[in-house]
């Protein structure tokens, strides 16, 4: 046994030597092989997992988006078109009543300028009465001045008396 | 005839530690994977550049492999860096032991052996690491431990145990015996399998370049490229098997 161990040199110092190897082997790519592979093979695997993810929801979220935009854009449609219906009802009446208030205005504005015609006539009468008893007076006066005492007497008693009977009457 | 010794020869000593011509080169190795390492892991960006991306298919692959013996694939990014690191080691150390100047470089050494009769005999300062049974036996020894402490680790020492010593039926007793022989023998067929094949290539290019230096020695050549793969991947699978096989409950 010891003849075969000698015979292939097997010597326990280079068995344990060739055994630190296998561990400062291990120790080393551990630390700058696999390590760096390992979280670099995992951290593209998430991100591409988190690409996809991202794609998907995006996708999804885009249609969602076209969905209410279409429902959003239909509603809007008919209820500019309602609105629209309105205003037209509404402008409708207003106009009616514009109309009507109109023609109730012109009216009253006709009345009240005839009324003031009318005022202004009356007004204008007084005073065409007043300025003509002054001129008659003026006028009776000059004339009574040229006429004898006695003949004005007489006329004036018969004028009285006159007056008298139509107020007994 | 050139001279063909089993045993590594032995270049010089370092604190009492003979160092040999094998246990240089996986020196080497080791360094080689180092700088190795060093350069092309350390710029990796998440968009891979040519290199990258062919490592880490190769990365991808194995861990297929792997996943494929263990089932899920944690346990394969789990025991991966074990798996790899010996078949990195045995694959390189093979391939390596092929290059131009590794069995031809070397000196005279006065101290032949008595077979020799005083005769010089030549010794290349460098060999292929699995020619010499150091490196492999080491090599399964620290496989076949660490195959043990991770079954240890994955289902408990007590269930572990179990697997070799039990007294739950004389059937049961005498198999766990048998395993526990198995596990030995386990380490010699590691051993020598590897060290045969890589030695016995050595050899035989030895003999074809001494008997016709020209063309004949390249079709060998390509075979020793070969049987280093599928050495180093026969090493690797069998203690992934093994690990597998140890960190699960039922025998």
């Amino acid at each position: 046994m010891s003849e075969l161990i000698k015979n292939f040199g097997v010597d326990w110092k280079l068995l344990l030597a060739q055994a630190v190897n296998f561990f400062i082997l291990l120790f080393i790519l551990k630390k700058f092989a696999y390590g760096p592979v390992m979280k670099m093979l995992r951290k593209r695997k998430e991100e591409i997992e988190k690409g996809l993810k991202f794609t998907k929801e995006a996708g999804e979220k885009l249609g969602r988006i076209n969905e209410e935009r279409e429902e959003v854009l239909k509603d809007a449609r008919g209820e500019a078109l309602t609105i629209v219906r309105e205003a037209e009802g509404t402008a409708k009446v207003r106009k009616d009543e514009i109309v009507t208030d109109a023609a109730k205005k012109g009216e009253s504005i006709i009345m009240e300028a005839k009324r003031h015609i009318e005022e202004e006539k009356a007004k204008m009468g007084e005073e065409v009465y007043r300025d003509a008893e002054g001129l008659i007076r003026s006028g009776i006066a000059r004339v009574l001045g040229k006429m004898s005492a006695e003949e004005r007497d007489k006329e004036l008693i018969k004028e009285a008396l006159s007056e008298l009977k139509t107020a007994a009457k | 005839m050139p001279h063909i010794e089993i045993g590594a020869e032995k270049l010089f000593e370092i604190f009492g530690l003979p160092v040999t011509n094998t246990l240089l080169m996986s020196w080497i190795v080791i360094g080689i994977l180092l700088i190795a390492s060093l350069f092309i892991f350390r710029r990796m960006s998440i968009v891979p550049s040519f290199l990258q991306n062919i490592l880490e298919f190769f990365v991808e692959g194995f861990l297929k492999v792997l996943e494929g013996v263990f089932g899920t694939r944690e346990k394969s990014e789990k025991y991966f860096p074990i798996v790899a690191t010996i078949f990195l080691f045995v694959l390189i150390s093979n391939w390596l032991g092929i290059l131009p100047g590794v069995g031809s470089l070397g000196f005279f050494s006065a101290e032949g052996g008595s077979a020799s009769g005083g005769e010089r005999i030549f010794v290349p300062f460098f060999r292929s690491s699995a020619s010499d049974l150091n490196f492999t036996l080491a090599l399964a020894i620290v496989a076949v431990v660490l195959v043990h402490i991770l079954g240890v680790a994955a289902i408990g020492a007590g269930k572990h145990i179990s697997k070799f010593f039990t007294f739950k039926s004389p059937i049961d007793f005498f198999v766990g015996i048998l395993e526990f022989i198995s596990e030995i023998a386990k380490m010699i067929s590691f051993s020598f399998r590897l060290f045969g094949n890589v030695f016995a290539g050595e050899v035989l290019l030895v003999i074809t370049a001494f008997l016709v230096p020209y063309l004949i020695p390249v079709p060998f050549l390509m075979l020793e490229i070969f049987v280093g793969f599928i050495q180093a991947l026969v090493f690797a699978m069998l203690t992934t098997v093994f690990i597998s096989i140890a960190i699960s409950h039922n025998h």
